[in-house]
């Protein structure tokens, strides 16, 4: 083109243009910031100490998501000897139990776990910068906050390390899509020695108390705030936990200490008065009492029932009065189907602990160990229904020579689910002392009897006392079945017994034990289940199929190993 | 009209007009002007006589009385007098006297009359010469479809663009097509062209769930808001440099709608009428209820060979005699298809008045459609109106405008959801038991009167399926669903001539233009109790929902046009420079209610148990500039170009704003002097190169924020949680096209066309959802940039005017036919692996693979070879027990496996180390092509079985004159696309309690049965996988329509003071040419998805007569 007339005409164009574009212009980056109208953005917030608590109770959040609660519950559960399909199993809940898993199973998703340690990870990021904006917001506060997140992502690493081994460990929130997300997984012990120093850190930061009981006053219940969120005792109950999976004895027992001290303490100086009719003091350690007055059953009422008890370090809480729609689906779908009448949940006990009650012993239990019948409900003679936590209370007659107990059945799915009590720490603290060795053997054996006489109502040491310590003393190795036993009469359905299956293999390195244990539920294919269970590998979940499909530096574990999941790893 | 009649029987002589000389001197402001009007006879009277300043604008004005005279007050002695009469020549004089004697002369005398003018492309784009267009852009008059008897433009689109697939999704009123222009460029993002009205994008916003990828319904709204009658003409622009001027808006190409206006001349009024007859196709057929039952018994009996398996359920037992209360509700033959079946009714009534004078003109439109649909209780009432009005201001100011409003009540029927699956009142109809009865029946089997719903104490295996589904005949008459719209467009404008408007001189032009989209819906359901089978607690019982959305846009636009003139007439320059800022809100409303007291409270205000309350707010807002610039040297070598530069709120702001260029030229060879000598049968011949990027951006608001969402809470406390990846990375989708076109003509003209060849190349592929690891706490990102994706394809257009002539007969023609290949060039090997189910081991699922360098859509999926005709292997066959047809495993020769004993192995699916038996196939089980030979069905016998892409598109057509009668015929075709029939597949597998077609009365029943359909198993078996069985070839020609019309002539039509009469009869969908199985071979295609028939209802099939006349 003509360059003479192609500038006549800019010049032209452009002169009729400038007013325009200028009246067009101004403004135009700010016309094209459209907020979100339902949501507050990043620019705005973490300004406040509300903006903090709001996001930490969103970590709590997540923990009670149904897909959460679910895993915690059936990872720690399924694949142990209490656990059979109930009714209308789904095929994944199905494969699980019959351990035939495959990586497509949905409840090898860990992604609900991840979500919380984001949160986790966010509230860790901002909180300190709102502390310096916000003068109402004191450092102590801020700190306390830090080791409640902190105690909420430990412990999701610490489920996600016990079922999956190793796993992609990042204390980096997921802000933008800056981030590189494909990472690979650290090994276990990095992350547990991350999760330990962690928890270390910032053990003595979270509050002792959300509200202080108050002795003088005869009904109060200060211990939904104190067990629903995350206390310093939580915190080393948390510990210890860790401390034994790591087989450091000396400091689990210190953890185990600090949590058996404090509830002494707690009842001395704060709760006697108030808890006198319930508590009583076993081997120097206040537990509350399975027998009042003429019935039994009481400690599970008040344990399971109604949740939140003087025993409880850490639950995850569902209040019924709230109504924010915040459910238990985990026990309403698994345990129990909602309703004034027990119904069969997706799973159901398996008979070997509960047949022959009331009138003969079990392997498991004696006649008058109250958990026996606070864990499992038989119907008919056929059917055994878990009734732990699906009852909200039980009442066992004393006046009967044989218990037929008597339930009341929960009928919304409000019930709490425990993460750490006093009898859980009581028996980890008997653990690491009969790993220290035989001097030790006395003292662990003081802790299990403990708990055993609560409940068995032996209320005065030697009389109607079930365990005898000659019995288990004289080798480490009947001493560890004890605290295993115990543990399994303790802790049945509450998620403990498949970590406690899997530690036990992982610490003498031989998983024949525990393969002889969990395939005495199955009815076929008991030597292949056996076989692929010697491989230690076979412990652990495998990652999810969709997880690697997007994660290219994630390695399948070997024992889950199919032709196409190589052609990924090539990637 | 007498007078003018008058003059031309008596012959007038031109008179001149005659001016007294009068020495000129210098009039004032004030004075008062008076004259006389005269013409051959005398005075005339009612002649406007006006003053006009410099720009033409009338500042004072007069009209004369009965003796011709008249006078006013002058208001600047430098203005023009002006005398206008009708049918006289205008007489312009300068003020240099007071009074004046004027003498009109009669128009009609002029000799001859030569008016040259170029035809301009009708688009808002700059009114290029249509000669120069260097784009690749077809248009189309609505001329051509006069008299047809459409609803929408698409419709009549259908098989006329090439390159433009038209697809309808069902025949439910009011459920639209999709479209695709030029194939699929983007994995799940919006793929419907860019409808564009008077230069108006249609903007309502859309809410966050909305599906782009399967709902069309919104853009039927968009096109039914335009009735088929107002359009002038239709353009369809394809690539990039012609959409360059909408830049990302436009990036599946455009289809610009100009709808008419008003003309100058005598008020003139249409009225057109049409009646519309529509029905259903004959569907697939169905089993009664005495083949059903029996199907069922087997269904029920073969998985474990159980005769007892069905003795349970009564409802297929016809136990009589106080057996069963039910029994004769459950005795019966009924036709569920047939009961929601009915012809329906459609009427058009259109109004238009147009015309105009001197200032203004005007077209005022109205339309009222009444339509009833071919399902039974289907009803839509539309009311369009369209004003356009021009009022000339002066000669350079014009203020224009339009108001469009339409007014649309369809009364759906009421659907609802099972299993995740909507079901409508065809599909619910085409699984029903057909032993049911419609209505209640007393013990002797007499109608009561009243619908019969299956009881909620049915037998268990009924519980989770056909209890589900409603009574559809009491669904349609009890339950409501009403959906009611109304959108109003009023649009201002004003053009301003800057520079004036002398052709010969530069001109500069500014168009100024606000335009506010008004669009209301309510959406009214109700569910009475009577339909619910779970009672008065159900949460369906008496169920009324209410939904309300409203949405505001406005857009302005300003245009300067400059057109600058040269002294050297070769060189012709036209430039634009656009900018547009739309900002929109939209809010959106839902009740749900359930427990409403009676059945005659059907809104969800009154007091009930609240199920559902929410609301969701919008807004949109955008900015863009265009400049275009078109430069012709000698009217033959063109030179176009573009840019535009795109403002989104949807990017960060570091990727706000996108630039994207166009640039295209033409040469036309025809036009070359030299060129004529050597070739003179080829009037035209043009080469059009275009090269341009258009970008595309995300569907949602807000994706570069991190944002915070309040949760449940816990404890007493609220919860906040970040509830996305902000993306910082995020960018424009960007799609860059090559052109090139060649546009040819023979006989003058007579014949022409264009070909299309092209390549597009999509890079940083916007991909939604792209799965994250979910260690990072999320488990996608919102978008992503992932990839990139190559179209390439041609198309050919070919018209031909008049080819055939013979005395009062001949032909006219059109045919379009268009290929496009698709492939995905560069994808992350995650975001693929992401993309791919994996076998899930379930029937009746395809496997849909995205792969690099393949087209999306292919279809994976097993062999299907027939039926086994045994249980049992032997070499030769003993008649009913065994015989070689057995599910054994065989080598690659085909001979039989044996193991050390001499035993056969049997066929097993996906063997996973556990022996069992629902694994094993046996005899009537189907055979699938065991493509590796290991004896095993699984995910490595899994092939390709085709894709659902079509290999051409097009259509053509015919039109036949014979004097004034005219037929017009018009076929669309696709070819070489596979379909899955899924509803085939549903009506074939027997594998739940669904009536299945008759096509099953040809399955296995006994050992030794040779039968093309395998065995009847309840919930069982794997006899319907995804194979070739379901897979289809879509390929078909429809007739689209065929009209015969005839124009009465004109001298006949005087005596009654009408000046048009056309009558017309036409069939619409009467036939389709096809070998595939299902109602209707037009199946919509998605993204990376296959096309699959889900039994929608089939497109209805129509005949139509109307008139039109005008006086």
């Amino acid at each position: 083109m003509n360059t003479k007339i192609y500038n006549k005409v800019k010049a032209g164009a452009l002169s009729f243009l400038l007013p325009l574009s200028s009246f067009l212009l101004t403004g135009c980056s700010d016309f094209l910031d459209v907020l979100p109208l339902n949501d507050v953005v990043l620019e705005n917030y973490w300004t406040k100490k509300s903006d903090v608590t709001s996001t930490l109770m969103g970590c709590y959040e997540s923990l009670q998501s149904e897909d959460c609660i679910t895993r915690m519950g059936l990872w720690g559960e399924v694949r142990s000897d209490n656990m059979k399909p109930g009714v209308a199993s789904s095929q994944d809940l199905e494969q699980l139990v019959k351990e035939n898993i495959l990586p497509s199973n949905s409840f090898c998703n860990w992604a609900v776990f991840y979500q919380t340690i984001n949160r986790c990870n966010i509230v860790i990021n901002y909180a300190p910068q709102v502390q310096e904006q916000d003068p109402n917001y004191a450092l102590s506060e801020m700190k306390a906050n830090l080791a409640e997140a902190t105690f909420i992502r430990s412990l999701c690493y610490f489920y996600l390390i016990r079922t999956f081994r190793d796993v992609p460990f990042s204390r980096e929130p997921s802000i933008d899509d800056t981030k590189e997300y494909r990472v690979p997984a650290d090994s276990f012990n990095v992350v547990l020695d991350n999760i330990i120093a962690d928890m270390e850190a910032v053990k003595d930061d979270a509050q002792l108390y959300f509200r202080k009981p108050n002795p003088d006053r005869l009904k109060e219940d200060a211990e939904i705030d104190n067990t629903a969120r995350v206390t310093r005792p939580a915190m080393y109950a948390l510990l210890a936990d860790l401390y034994l999976w790591k087989g450091d004895w000396q400091k689990c027992v210190e953890c185990c200490n600090y949590v058996i001290k404090f509830k002494q303490d707690e009842y001395e100086k704060l709760l006697k008065r108030r808890l006198q009719n319930d508590v009583w003091i076993f081997n120097d350690i206040p537990l509350l009492m399975e027998k009042v007055e003429n019935t039994s059953g009481n400690a599970f009422t008040e344990i399971f029932g109604q949740g939140n008890s003087f025993e409880s370090l850490f639950e995850i809480t569902f209040d019924e009065q709230l109504n924010n729609g915040n459910r238990n689906t985990y026990l309403g779908n698994h345990y129990y189907n909602g309703g004034s009448t027990q119904s069969n949940g997706r799973l159901s006990a398996c008979e070997e602990f509960y047949e022959g009650l009331p009138t003969s012993s079990t392997e498991l239990f004696n006649t008058k160990d109250c958990r026996a019948y606070g864990s499992i409900y038989q119907v008919g003679t056929t059917q055994f229904f878990i009734a732990k936590y699906a009852a909200n209370r039980v009442v066992l007659d004393n006046s009967k020579s044989n218990w037929t107990p008597s339930y009341n059945w929960r009928s919304s799915n409000y019930a709490n689910w425990i993460v750490y009590r006093l009898t859980d720490v009581m028996l980890m603290k008997a653990e690491a002392l009969i790993e220290q060795g035989s001097d030790h053997f006395e003292e662990a054996y003081s802790l299990i009897n403990a708990v055993n006489r609560r409940a068995v109502n032996a209320f005065t040491p030697g009389t109607g006392e079930v365990l005898k310590y000659d019995d288990y003393k004289d080798s480490k190795e009947n001493m560890e079945k004890l605290v295993m036993d115990e543990r399994h009469r303790e802790l049945m359905f509450e998620g403990k017994r498949w970590f406690d299956l899997v530690r036990t293999a992982r610490r003498t390195g031989d998983t024949r034990e525990l393969a002889k244990t969990v395939t005495k539920k199955q009815l076929t294919n008991i030597s292949g289940i056996q076989i692929r269970l010697a491989d230690p590998n076979a412990l652990y979940l495998p990652y999810y199929r969709n997880e690697l499909k997007v994660n290219p530096y994630l390695h399948q574990n070997p024992a889950y190993h199919t032709g196409d999941d190589s052609d990924l790893e090539k990637n | 009209m007498s007078n003018k009649r008058l003059y031309r029987i008596l012959g007038l002589i031109m008179i001149n007009c005659q001016l007294s000389i009068v020495s000129s001197f210098a009039q004032n402001a004030g004075d008062i002007i008076s004259g006389t009007v005269t013409d051959a006879f005398g005075p005339v009277m009612m002649a406007n006589v006006v003053e006009l300043d410099a720009a033409n604008r009338i500042v004072a004005s007069a009209v004369t009385d009965m003796s011709g005279n008249f006078s006013f007050q002058l208001k600047n002695p430098k203005d023009r007098l002006r005398v206008t009469y009708v049918g006289y020549k205008t007489v312009t004089l300068p003020f240099n006297k007071t009074k004046f004697l004027i003498k009109m002369e009669d128009a009609t005398q002029i000799k001859e009359v030569t008016v040259t003018a170029k035809r301009r492309a009708q688009g808002s784009g700059l009114a290029i010469p249509e000669k120069e267009i260097s784009t690749a852009r077809q248009s189309i008059s609505m001329k051509e479809f006069e008299g047809m008897a459409f609803t929408t433009v698409d419709e009549a689109l259908q098989g006329r663009i090439a390159g433009l697939d038209i697809v309808g999704n069902s025949g439910n009123l009011g459920s639209g097509t999709s479209m695709r222009l030029r194939g699929v460029s983007s994995i799940n993002g919006n793929q419907e062209p860019l409808i564009v009205v008077d230069g108006n994008v249609w903007e309502t916003g859309n809410t966050k769930d909305f599906d782009f990828t399967s709902a069309n319904d919104e853009k039927f709204a968009e096109l039914l808001n335009v009735n088929p009658e107002d359009i002038e003409s239709i353009a369809v622009l394809k690539d990039a440099a012609a959409t360059a001027i909408w830049g990302s808006q436009g990036a599946n190409g455009v289809i610009e709608i100009k709808t008419k206006r008003g003309v100058r001349g005598k008020t003139r009024v249409t009225y057109s009428y049409r009646l519309t007859g529509t029905y259903q196709p004959e569907g697939m057929k169905l089993l009664n209820g005495d083949e059903y039952t029996m199907m069922l018994k087997e269904e029920y009996f073969n998985p474990h060979l159980q005769a007892s398996a069905s003795d349970n359920i009564n409802e297929i037992n016809y136990k009589s005699g106080g057996e069963f209360s039910e029994y004769q509700m459950y005795n019966n033959n009924t036709d569920w298809v047939d009961a929601v079946k009915q012809t329906g009714w459609r009427q058009n009534h259109y109004v238009a008045l147009s015309g105009g004078g001197e200032k203004a003109h005007f077209r005022i439109a109205a339309g009222y459609d009444h339509e009833t649909g071919s399902i039974i209780k289907q009803q839509l009432d539309r009311f369009t109106t369209r004003v356009a009005l021009d009022y000339f201001v002066s000669d350079r100011i014009k203020v224009a405008t339009n108001v469009a409003l339409t007014y649309t009540d369809n009364q759906k029927n009421y659907s609802y959801k099972v299993n995740n699956q909507n079901v409508d009142l065809l599909s619910s109809a085409y699984i029903r038991m057909p032993n049911l009865a419609i209505y209640e029946e007393d013990k002797d089997g007499n109608s009561l009167g009243t619908y019969y719903n299956m009881l909620p104490t049915v037998s268990s295996v009924f519980r989770d399926n056909q209890l589900q589904y409603y009574n559809p005949v009491a669904l349609a008459n009890l339950a409501k669903n009403e959906e009611t719209s109304y959108n109003i467009e009023p649009e201002f404008k004003l053009n301003y001539e800057l520079l004036g408007i002398d052709d010969e001189k530069s001109r500069l032009s500014y168009e100024g233009k606000i335009v506010f989209n008004i669009f209301n819906r309510y959406n009214d359901m109700f569910l009475p109790l009577e339909l619910i089978t779970g009672g008065w607690n159900s949460t369906d019982a008496n169920k009324a929902t209410n939904n309300a959305y409203k949405s505001l846009g406005i857009t302005t636009t300003h245009t300067l046009t400059y057109v600058p003139q040269f002294r050297n007439k070769d060189h012709q320059v036209m430039m634009m420079l656009r900018g547009q800022l739309t900002k929109g809100t939209s809010t959106s409303q839902n009740t749900s209610e359930y427990g409403l007291p009676t059945g005659t409270i059907i809104s969800a205000s009154a007091p009930g148990i609240i199920s559902e309350f929410n609301s969701s707010p919008g807004q949109w807002r955008s900015i863009y500039f265009t400049y275009s610039a078109h430069y012709a040297y000698k009217g033959r070598y063109v030179l176009d170009f573009s840019m535009r530069r795109d403002g989104s709120t949807k990017f960060g702001d570091d990727e706000r704003w996108g630039n994207f260029p166009a640039l295209s030229g033409k040469w036309i060879l025809s036009d070359e002097p030299w060129f004529q000598k050597t070739l003179p049968f080829i009037s035209t011949l043009a080469l059009r190169p275009g090269w341009g990027i258009v970008g595309n951006q995300p569907l949602f608001e807000a994706l570069y924020y991190s944002k915070y969402t309040g949760g449940k809470g816990y404890l007493n406390q609220g919860s906040v949680y970040q509830s996305n990846v902000q993306l910082k990375k995020l960018k424009w989708e960007q799609k860059e096209t090559f052109n090139l076109g060649v546009d040819f003509g023979f006989f003058d003209d007579r014949i022409n066309g264009n070909v299309e060849v092209y390549k597009q190349k999509t890079t940083d592929l916007l991909m939604q959802n792209r799965a994250l690891p979910s260690s990072s706490g999320f488990s996608s990102l919102s978008y992503q940039n992932v990839g990139a994706m190559e179209n390439v394809g041609w198309e050919f257009n070919l018209n031909g005017n008049r080819i055939i002539r013979a005395g009062k007969f001949s032909v006219d023609f059109n045919v379009t036919f268009a290929n496009n290949r698709n492939k995905l060039t560069e994808m992350d090997e995650t975001v693929l692996a992401s993309l791919n189910s994996d076998f899930n081991r379930q029937n009746g699922s395809y496997l849909s693979r995205v792969e690099l360098n393949r087209p999306l859509g292919g279809i994976y999926g097993f062999r299907y070879k027939g039926v086994f005709q045994y249980s049992k292997y032997s070499e030769v066959e003993v008649p009913g027990v065994s015989g070689p047809n057995a599910p054994v495993a065989r080598d690659a020769e085909g001979n039989v496996i044996l193991d050390n004993y001499g035993r056969t192995k049997p066929i097993m699916f996906c063997y996973d180390g556990v022996e069992d038996e629902d694994k094993e196939f046996k005899g009537g089980d189907a055979i699938y092509e065991d493509v590796n030979h290991d004896g095993q069905i699984d995910e490595l016998d899994i092939v390709y079985l085709g894709s659902s892409l079509p290999k051409i598109t097009g259509g053509f057509g015919f039109k036949l004159h014979y004097g004034r009668l005219t037929l017009n015929s018009q076929f669309n075709f696709r070819y070489g696309n596979k379909i899955i029939n899924r509803a085939r597949m549903n009506a074939e597998n027997m594998y739940s309690n669904n009536n299945q077609s008759r096509a099953v009365l040809w399955r296995w029943r006994v050992e030794g049965d040779d039968m093309p359909i395998p065995r009847a198993l309840y919930n069982y078996g794997y006899n319907w996988l995804g194979s070739d069985r379901f897979v289809e070839d879509g390929s078909f020609i429809r007739l689209n329509y065929v009209q015969l019309s005839y124009s009465l002539a004109q001298n006949s039509l005087k005596k009654f003071g009408l000046q048009q009469l056309n009558f017309y009869v036409s069939a619409n969908n009467l036939f389709v040419l096809t070998k595939y199985s299902g109602a209707d071979p037009e199946v919509n295609y998605g993204g990376y998805g296959v096309a699959t028939d889900n039994a929608q209802t089939p497109r209805a099939k129509s005949f139509t007569a109307g008139i039109t006349l005008s006086f």
